[in-house]
């Protein structure tokens, strides 16, 4: 019955997915272009001409260097712009040409292959290969790229699945501050792994992956040791990389190999453990044969390549080096390290199909594999002209068996192939429409073999979905006290917006999918956690956040209360302490000898980065003047202050070198993904829809920048996050600049000068609403706010953001609830 | 970005009056940006902006100071907008 359901999805949406799927690799606006070139035929001569029209225009475009361009990653692009960006405007021939050709050598070059690696390590390669990026163009940068995920690919990983999120996140960030690559990086997670958790790591099977993104990778679960003992203790053939190589052939366990070429056999090298290093192949005779013993662990491969085969013996325990020429025209000499580096370009090459240069054609035959495995597993070259086969067994690391012959037809091909592309795709269609006839086929005798206890099964599978769907009905209907009204605004906000496929991701493609419902459910979990995890008194944080006006308009909180007659002299000169930082008091109130620099190490490094980004909240914040009197009042007179407290004094004494300090730490020990993140934090709390003010927009800017973030970067998240373009930086010591500016917002720039405009302004202007919006525009704003604050966007930052990013969120409901009249 | 309070040789917590008294005592500067800093530092609301970004760039010009830009991006040519800055850090 499974199956019967499998092949009737299949046989509906498989045309169409083939289709999207040649479509989805092609940039958004080229897909749209070949939509509309195709939907025509689609209606004139269906669905199969659609999809032959989509393969054409894809193939065709496939060359296209502006095509080319647009489907590179961001990294490449950067690269690409950089090295072009001295060849001209971007609207010159010169630049044009450069972009072309950077996009050819990028070409050429093979592709990354990133499997196995993690977010931190690329991280790690990325910063190695800055320079190249930054000036070297994009086929070094790639190049660089691939280098540095080749030599991970040496390095064994360390399992850190059964780590804490806590050691995990030390561990990490010890290693991130240190390395200066990815195997480094690597490398670093297993020396350190013991002092972070007192416990011996567990190492992950190797996987070496070879430099193409097509090719299969080849697990080594043996010792790298092993292959170290099997060769000669020569430092000409310091080659960990060949000798991992040969370990993994060994450790797949690849079988019997034959091979018969036309050509002759010019020489046949073979080492032995005892012979020495360099091994002369003299004259156009056969070679003499020697033999390299290896250890136990080697069992078997052979490696077929068009000119030379390389070959493992199990029965013998052998490596066996076979090199064949058409014709040897001359004299060739070949070292030991030669051979062991060919060792490994032949492994690389012999990976399923991957490289077409070869220009041999493959048939891959499972069955056919399994009847030639052979206990003897030797190689035999036999000079027999005119024919070559070469049938192989792999284990499931290298695929399938291969077979080549010298006439370069495609016979068949199951495995994936680089060769011709409309062949392939064209060989691919005719086999998927012979077994989608074959499944019908099978489906209809199924079916009609059905009894009455399977049609009964199968009508109760049919309608299983419809029965899902009635009971999450009936659930949500019987949600708590208060849903009501939330399901009430949603179903206001958008109508049938519950029936539609949820999804917590908010970015910019989902934002039709948004949905207030999950994402409220999301903040609920997020502030279940931090009740029970979180030890230290957030809720008193959070107040304090609240106390010191951190709501993006200042609204309800700055609503001044009367100062008493007795306090005025204190009340004045705290007030006025933005005009004389505590530097230059004689005498601070307070014990002043600590600094945030010298108070900051004291804590972990969870803790640390927190503060970091606790600094950063609050001079943002206090860079709008929003500490109210009271608050600097406090700050200035106690000796027995928070944390959080102490962090906004010295803002408000504005501590410059705490925020070098700040900005630095992050750097070095946050990750990329962090510091996005941080970004995304300090617009979602500080900055106000339509009103970023002056240094708001600076700092972030210049942030974007430490963080290595960039403007591009920002100005996209900034868009997305607010519905409009970030200002151009602000320049305020310019008169005419000032006379751009609406007059309005020197008084929506001042924070506390709002507390004199009706509740429902304020409101509004929380959420970016200026006079003239209607319902509609405030539930547009306010999905944007919402965004702005889900949890997802902090995921990578502590609990404590995640406190603050949500009551943050209560604000903008609050603000939609009354904006929307939903709350009376 | 200019740094007024330089030119001026005031600090950035400079009271009006100091402001004034300092811009009557104005000489060998260059008459543009005499008029401009005059502009910005007597208005209330734009003087007040104006200390504000003052501060981003003073902390912004420790931080290069201290630790630079080299290993991350500086699309802005922080460098050079920094540059009356720097004796401050």
């Amino acid at each position: 019955m499974h199956n019967i359901f499998i092949f009737l999805l299949f046989l509906v949406t498989a045309p169409v997915a083939f289709a999207a799927t040649s479509l989805s690799s092609l940039p958004p606006e080229i897909q749209e272009e070949i939509s509309k070139l195709c939907l025509p035929i689609q209606y004139r001569e269906g669905a199969a001409a659609y999809r032959n029209c989509v393969q054409n225009e894809v193939s065709n475009r496939a060359d296209d260097p502006q095509t080319a361009l647009s489907k590179l990653s961001f990294d490449d692009k950067y690269a690409i712009q950089q090295a072009c960006a001295k060849a001209g405007a971007t609207s010159t021939n010169a630049y044009g040409d450069c972009i072309g050709q950077q996009v050819t050598d990028l070409q050429q070059q093979p592709q990354l292959n990133l499997n196995d690696v993690s977010d931190d390590e690329l991280y790690a390669a990325q910063q190695a290969c800055f320079d190249a990026q930054s000036n070297l163009g994009a086929a070094a940068y790639r190049n660089c790229m691939i280098n540095q995920t080749d030599a991970l690919a040496l390095v064994a990983r360390v399992d850190l699945g059964n780590l804490s999120a806590l050691n995990k996140n030390a561990l990490q960030l010890r290693c991130s501050a240190n390395a200066d690559s990815a195997a480094s990086y690597r490398q670093c997670l297993g020396t350190e792994y013991s002092s972070v958790t007192n416990r011996e790591p567990t190492f992950l099977p190797l996987t070496v992956r070879p430099r193409t993104s097509n090719t299969t990778p080849v697990v080594i679960e043996a010792p790298i040791s092993s292959i170290d003992a099997a060769l000669p203790d020569d430092s000409t053939i310091n080659n960990e990389e060949s000798a991992i190589t040969l370990e993994s052939i060994a450790s797949n366990n690849s079988t019997a190999v034959t091979a018969e070429t036309s050509a002759d056999v010019t020489t046949v090298p073979v080492l032995e453990r005892t012979v020495e290093p360099a091994i002369a192949v003299a004259e156009t005779t056969p070679a003499p044969t020697t033999e390299l013993t290896t250890t136990t662990s080697l069992e078997s491969a052979q490696l077929p390549t068009p000119d030379r085969t390389l070959v493992i013996d199990q029965s013998t325990e052998t490596v066996t080096a076979t090199a064949t020429q058409e014709a040897a025209p001359e004299p060739r000499v070949i070292s030991r390290p030669e051979l062991v580096s060919e060792f490994q370009r032949n492994v690389e090459s012999s990976t399923p199909i991957a490289n077409a240069d070869t220009a041999s054609s493959i048939t891959a035959e499972a069955a056919t594999v399994e009847d030639t495995l052979s206990p003897a597993n030797d190689i035999e070259a036999n000079p027999t002209p005119a024919t070559a086969t070469a049938t192989a067994t792999a284990t499931d690391s290298i695929a399938n068996s291969v077979q080549t012959n010298s006439s370069g037809d495609i016979a068949s091909a199951e495995a994936p192939t680089t060769t011709d592309t409309a062949s392939s795709m064209s060989a691919f269609m005719q086999t998927a429409s012979e077994k989608a006839q074959q499944a019908w086929q099978w489906l209809l005798n199924e079916l009609s073999n059905l009894g009455s206890k399977g049609w009964l099964i199968l009508a109760g599978v049919l309608a299983l979905p419809a029965i899902l769907l009635g009971m999450r009905g009936l659930f949500r209907s019987v949600r708590e006290p208060g849903s009501e009204k939330r399901s009430a605004l949603a179903e206001r906000i958008e109508p049938g917006l519950q029936t539609r496929a949820r999804n917590l991701d908010h970015s910019a493609q989902l934002d039709d999918l948004f949905n207030d419902d999950d994402f409220d459910l999301s903040l609920d979990n997020a502030a279940k956690r931090t009740d029970a995890d979180i030890e230290t008194p957030v809720s008193v944080s959070v107040n304090d956040t609240i106390n010191a006006n951190l709501d993006n308009n200042a609204a309800t909180q700055f609503a001044v209360k009367p100062v008493q007659a007795a306090e005025t002299s204190i009340e004045d000169e705290f007030a006025s302490l933005d005009e004389q930082p505590t530097q230059l008091l004689e005498k601070p109130p307070f014990d002043n000898a600590e600094t945030f620099n010298t108070w900051l190490p004291t804590f972990n490094e969870a803790d640390q980065q927190h503060f970091c980004i606790e600094y950063l909240l609050y001079w943002m914040a206090y860079s709008d003047n929003r500490y109210t009197p009271e608050l600097k009042k406090r700050l200035f007179t106690s000796n027995d202050l928070s944390d959080t407290d102490k962090i906004k004094r010295w803002v408000l004494m504005q501590d410059v070198n705490a925020f070098a300090q700040a900005v630095q730490h992050i750097r070095s020990h946050c990750s990329a993904q962090q510091m996005e993140q941080i970004i995304a934090f300090l617009m979602a709390m500080l900055v106000s829809e339509n009103n970023v003010t002056p240094a708001q927009n600076t700092l972030l800017r210049f942030l974007s920048d430490a963080f290595s973030i960039g403007q591009d970067e920002l100005q996209q998240r900034f868009e997305i996050a607010f519905g409009h373009a970030l200002p151009a930086i602000p320049r305020v010591d310019r008169p005419d600049w000032w006379e751009k500016q609406n007059e309005q917002f020197g008084t929506l720039w001042e924070p506390q000068s709002l507390q004199a405009l009706p509740e429902k302004k304020q409101l509004a202007l929380r959420l970016g609403l200026m006079d003239d919006y209607n319902e509609n525009d405030v539930i547009q704003a306010f999905r944007r706010a919402a965004r702005r604050c889900h949890p997802d966007r902090f995921s990578e930052l502590g609990e404590k953001e995640l406190v603050m990013a949500e009551f943050q969120f209560s604000k903008f409901e609050e603000s939609r609830d009354v904006l929307l009249g939903v709350s009376a | 970005m200019r740094n007024f309070f330089q030119t001026l040789n005031l600090p950035r917590v400079a009271q009006s009056e100091e402001i004034s008294q300092a811009i009557d005592m104005l000489s060998d500067t260059d008459q543009s940006e005499e008029a401009d800093l005059i502009e910005i530092l007597e208005s209330d609301t734009k003087s007040e902006q104006y200390r504000r970004v003052h501060l981003q760039y003073d902390a912004m010009a420790t931080f290069l100071a201290q630790h630079g830009l080299e290993e991350a991006q500086d699309t802005h040519l922080w460098h050079k907008r920094l540059v009356e800055f720097e004796s401050e850090s």
